[in-house]
């Protein structure tokens, strides 16, 4: 499945942003590799940071961002120490790009499809625009729209036909990493399935990383092959996928797994007591203690590293670390 | 080149707007016509040329007085029935709604334009190209400043100038023509500086370059009062929506597409909000043609306004109702030229044909 | 259980309406407006200033074209008041003739302590002869010098004697000063200046008691009752316009006028078009297209020009004119944004579910649709205020309008057909025009402060 080969190496990604309220510890020390053909499930509730996470890698920062520090290696390089022109010109688009949530409004309304996904070529590789346009068509009919609707405006398609165009464009200067922000959350369950089912053709075509971003575990076992979970801001388990379905170790994860309503058993789903916390004012020790049901003192007053429990097997649990 | 979609849209609103023009200059006449006004201008002014050729006919020379009266009588009674004045008063009303649109409305009764002519439809036609010219300069100004103006404190989202913006928008409430008296009062009656209305200096310049520099000097206050009563809301409401646009999705698309700043602020902040910018100036620009009409009086500025507000201080009926028919033609085209812009700039428009 | 729940609203949406500074000062200002019209109806009752508005004779004892009274601040002198010297309170001296006639004199004092001169002198008889008698009139200046003014036969029982438009008298004057002064003043000497300046180059008031004398051979029964008025050149708290009204009358007055004009159409204007929209919505179909058709229309028909035209063809009071300029301004655009909004609530399940149990059309529109779409509409209501006292300002200011009501717009018109900005009169503009700011800003700011509630997306911008 993988290569071998790291694409992506994420070193202490920190972010944090200014609220009314206080500052956000939006994202912590996150850690992470992705090798190349690998598919990176980072699941997690809403408001846990995987969407800042999406962001965070493309530098796609709110206007009202604290601190953005860290080290982020695109095949060796770090390019956070890229400035801003630098950064735009070689990693966005064309080494990392990203499919948003609820491609509704991905695109701009009062341009047409065919020029937009057409628009990173001209920018990035310089591209005369009747041959981007005629690639962004190529693509287009790839993803299994008829080549015309390049020549409609986003108003004209319909969710699932968004969907797609916004995954065309997101390839057309042929990334090695595509960043999947809950790409199908906003549709139905059939065309949830087309999509999932085309992003594993392509992923194959084109050998593509991807960074897949759900709150849906079923979904995010469709096609991952690693798994990261995130709970308020925070990496809390990161394996292989075939490990993680079969053996959780964190409580957060297990609370997951548990709440997945099965098909072939009579088990009741559970579901995890509580609320995800504030991140401006985040429970001391493990952000997590105050609803887990194995939480005792250490829990609370000293917060866990990522203990290694098995090959490429991180928890930052203390169940796995100093012992009980 | 131009989608076929757009072209059906402009013909259907052509000719939309066109009826509407119709009905509305109807409704004009009748509530003129309520009194019998028009009939009577109509009427007098019918007999008044018939005399006059008459007298003036050679062919009718030799004849007694009480002979030529005769013929005056019988010319002006098939003349009645030819213009339909026989007829009742709603099939009237076409007659004098067809002369109104075309401002065929005879002549005047105390008015004449600068030429010596008495007749309705020149003194008007005389008066437009200086309303048209105060008026367009205008609001050329004001929607680009209005427009820069927005995006500049939009950037400049909660700081102190953005704030001060934002307490005076509330002044826009105020018309121009009383921002025009105050600029009246400082500029002329406190500094004498700048003149308190006319067109051009008098006696007017030979010299065209003077002329025109004398022109200019003239419509500097009646230009600065519009532009300050529509200054602080018009930027206010403008910056409002580019913060509100600017959260939009694509936007965030954009930026990470590796969108150069520029492109992304040109096109996926600005372009998206031209159209509800264009509304927002619709409602505006059709509501001060009516204020413009108080503006030029206040400049003695020799446009369509200053010529209403002269008519109506007599009264001067055929002049008034000319009045009315033109500005129901100039509201006509205001109105097409805006939903041809609009559709312009958002194609949901032009695919669903409006 | 909804009706506490409504005013329990109302009382939650004016706390976070003070919350606003801006509203703040904008309810100030209105409530200063209101007692201020109440004030104005009570004490002066509307038929009577129509009535002193329009007479001449009700101001005849006031100066023409007055400053108010405080701009002596800026000048930095005390500036004239009016001072009515009635010949009743004079010192009298009657002697009787041997025809029997009288040969009467009266004498009157009055003090001058002004440091500028008067605008006006006019003598008032109010008597009755006879014969027509001559009167002879005496100025006696504080130095004791005394200036023969006039020998004047009386026209009439009441008769005026215009002082200031004498030329003869004021010939003689000037005569009198470049004889006291030795050559020709720096000043041009008119009557005024001429009774009451110090016999030097420059103008200076000479201060002190000045008395007038009248003489005069009377029959016995003959009566001569006269006033001195010697107008100044301030006038109460607003001044005085060209026919000597007190501006503050129009002031006051104009404030019930213009609240009450600007309300009504808003109001009326607002819930109309809100009705129209509602309809237009609701029932769809052809009544939907009808109504469409009526607004395009509406938008090409000339609103002010045919407001002029109605209001110069025919005779028509301000009640005539609020209810054309409603009826012209219902089918407003705004109706597009109700329709639409209609449109919407329609489809929502639980009018569906009232429909299910047999609830009227009515009851629908008026329990369920309005209180949704009513809300946001209050906030445009309110700032559509001002636009409606603009315009009555406006039609006044063109001369159209109730020629009858003195309002603010009117006064300005007054001001300028009377040449106010050539002699600059700044006062005689700039109160209506502060008034007509001063309400326009209340309004402004209540509705901006009103929209920010109603739209959540505005609050954090």
């Amino acid at each position: 499945m993988s290569s071998g080969k790291t694409v992506l190496s994420v070193r202490d990604l920190k972010l944090y942003y200014r609220t009314r309220k206080g500052i956000v510890k939006a994202l912590e020390e996150i850690n992470f590799d992705l090798e190349k053909e690998d598919v990176l499930a980072v699941v997690g509730e809403s408001g846990c940071g995987k969407s800042t996470l999406a962001r965070a890698l493309v530098r796609v920062l709110p206007r009202n961002i604290h601190t953005y520090e860290g080290k982020v290696f695109l095949n060796g390089r770090n390019v956070m120490e890229l400035d801003e022109e630098a950064f735009r010109r070689e990693v966005r688009w064309k080494k990392i790009s990203i499919v948003f949530q609820g491609a509704m409004n991905s695109f701009n309304p009062v341009y047409k499809i065919g020029q937009q996904v057409a628009e990173p070529l001209v920018i990035h590789d310089n591209v005369e625009k009747k041959e981007a346009l005629k690639k962004a068509r190529q693509l287009i009919e790839l993803m299994g729209m008829p080549g015309i609707f390049a020549e409609r405006y986003p108003f004209e398609l319909s969710g699932g036909m968004k969907q797609r165009a916004a995954i065309a464009m997101a390839l057309i200067t042929n990334p090695e990493i595509v960043i999947l922000d809950e790409p199908t959350s906003a549709l139905d369950v059939l065309t949830q399935a087309n999509i999932i089912n085309l992003l594993k053709r392509i992923k194959n075509e084109f050998r593509l990383s991807y960074i897949f971003i759900t709150h849906d575990l079923g979904l995010a076992s469709e096609l991952a092959n690693k798994v990261a979970v995130i709970y308020a801001g925070k990496i809390v388990e990161l394996s292989s996928a075939d490990v993680f379905y079969t053996e959780p170790k964190h409580p957060y994860s297990r609370g997951l797994i548990a709440s997945v309503p099965t098909l072939t058993t009579d088990r009741k789903p559970e579901f995890i007591s509580g609320a995800p916390p504030s991140l401006i004012d985040p429970p001391s020790g493990c952000r997590f203690h105050p609803r887990c049901r194995f939480a005792w003192d250490k829990c609370s007053a000293e917060e866990p590293g990522m203990i290694k429990v098995g090959e490429d097997h991180l928890v930052r649990c203390w169940l796995y670390g100093d012992g009980k | 080149m131009i989608p076929k979609g757009f072209l059906k849209f402009v013909a259907k609103r052509t000719v939309l707007l066109l009826i509407s023009l119709v009905i509305a200059v109807y409704i004009s006449i009748l509530l003129a016509n309520f009194g019998g006004l028009i009939d009577e201008m109509v009427k007098s002014d019918l007999m008044m040329s018939i005399t006059m050729n008459v007298r003036n006919n050679p062919a009718y020379q030799g004849l007694t007085a009480s002979e030529r009266q005769k013929i005056i009588d019988s010319l002006y009674q098939s003349a009645l029935e030819a213009r339909g004045l026989n007829t009742p008063f709603l099939i009237r009303s076409l007659y004098h709604l067809k002369n109104a649109l075309t401002l065929d409305l005879g002549t005047a009764l105390y008015l004449t334009s600068d030429s010596g002519s008495k007749q309705v439809r020149l003194i008007i036609l005389e008066r437009l190209p200086q309303t048209i010219m105060l008026f367009t300069t205008v609001t050329i100004i004001n929607f680009f400043t209005n427009l820069l103006g927005g995006l500049l404190i939009a950037r400049k989202y909660g700081s102190k100038i953005d704030r001060v913006i934002a307490a005076l928008a509330p002044t826009s409430v105020i018309p121009g023509w009383v921002y025009g008296i105050f600029l009246i009062l400082i500029f002329y009656t406190w500094l004498h500086v700048l003149p308190p209305g006319g067109l051009v200096d008098y006696p007017p310049p030979k010299d065209p370059l003077i002329y025109f520099l004398s022109v200019l000097k003239h419509m500097v206050l009646p230009m600065l009062s519009w532009i300050i009563a529509g200054l602080f809301l018009g930027i206010y409401s403008n910056r409002t929506f580019f913060l509100i646009f600017s959260t939009e999705d694509y936007v965030e698309v954009a930026k990470a597409k590796g969108l150069p700043p520029r492109q992304v602020d040109m096109g996926y902040v600005l372009r998206p909000t031209l159209p509800s910018i264009v509304t927002g100036l619709s409602l505006a620009i059709i509501g001060s043609w009516g204020g413009a009409i108080i503006t030029e009086t206040v400049f003695d500025w020799p446009g369509l306004g200053r010529l209403l507000s002269a008519a109506l201080s007599y009264p001067d009926p055929p002049v008034i109702v000319g009045e009315v028919a033109i500005y129901a033609w100039l509201l006509t085209l205001t109105v097409l030229t805006l939903d041809i812009v609009y559709a312009f700039l958002d194609p949901r428009v032009r695919v669903w044909g409006g | 259980m909804s009706s506490s729940k409504r005013v329990g609203g109302l009382k939650g949406v004016l706390h976070e309406v003070l919350s606003y500074k801006s509203a703040v000062i904008g309810v100030a200002i209105l409530l200063f407006l209101i007692v201020l019209s109440v004030y104005t109806m009570v004490t002066i009752p509307l038929p009577e200033a129509i009535q002193a508005w329009r007479s001449s004779e009700a101001w005849s004892r006031n100066p023409r074209n007055a400053q108010p009274e405080w701009v002596e601040i800026f000048y930095g002198k005390k500036l004239p008041r009016t001072i009515i010297v009635p010949l009743k309170d004079a010192d009298a001296t009657k002697v009787l003739l041997e025809d029997g006639r009288l040969a009467a004199s009266w004498t009157v004092y009055f003090n001058y302590e002004y440091d500028d001169f008067p605008s006006e002198i006019v003598m008032f008889f109010n008597s009755s002869y006879s014969e027509k008698p001559a009167v002879e009139i005496y100025w006696i200046r504080p130095d004791g010098e005394e200036v023969f003014l006039k020998k004047h036969v009386l026209r009439r029982p009441d008769d005026r004697l215009y002082l200031s438009n004498d030329l003869s008298l004021e010939l003689r004057l000037e005569g009198l000063f470049e004889n006291k002064v030795g050559g020709k003043p720096g000043f041009m000497v008119t009557v005024e200046k001429g009774l009451f300046a110090e016999y030097s180059l420059d103008p200076r008031v000479l201060k002190g008691r000045y008395g007038i004398r009248f003489e005069a051979t009377l029959e016995k029964n003959d009566v001569l009752n006269a006033e001195v008025v010697i107008y100044g050149s301030v006038y109460g708290l607003a001044g005085t316009d060209h026919l000597r009204r007190p501006l503050l009358i129009g002031l006051l007055w104009g404030t019930p006028i213009a609240m009450s004009f600007g309300l009504t159409s808003a109001i009326l204007t607002t819930v109309l078009s809100l009705i129209i929209g509602t309809i237009s919505g609701w029932y769809g179909g052809k009544i939907d297209l009808v109504i469409q058709r009526i607004v395009e229309i509406n938008a090409v028909l000339p609103f002010l020009p045919i407001l002029i035209m109605l209001t110069t063809f025919y005779r028509i009071d301000l009640l005539i004119i609020l209810l054309s300029v409603v009826v012209l301004s219902i089918f407003s655009l705004g109706i597009k944004g109700t329709r639409i909004l209609v449109m919407q609530i329609k489809s929502y399940p639980y009018i569906e579910a009232a429909q299910a149990y047999g609830a009227s059309n009515m009851r629908l529109i008026l329990f369920y649709v309005i209180p949704k779409i009513l809300p946001p509409v209050v906030p445009g209501m309110i700032s559509s205020v001002p636009g409606f006292v603009f315009l009555e300002a406006g039609l006044s200011y063109l001369g159209l309008g109730d020629p009858f009501l003195p309002t603010w717009g009117k006064i300005i018109n007054d001001a300028q057909t009377n040449g106010a900005f050539y002699k600059g009169m700044y006062y005689w503009v700039l109160e209506p025009a502060f008034m007509l700011i001063l309400t326009s800003i209340a309004f402004a700011l209540i509705g901006m402060a009103l929209e920010k509630i109603v739209n959540p997306k505005l609050k954090e911008l």
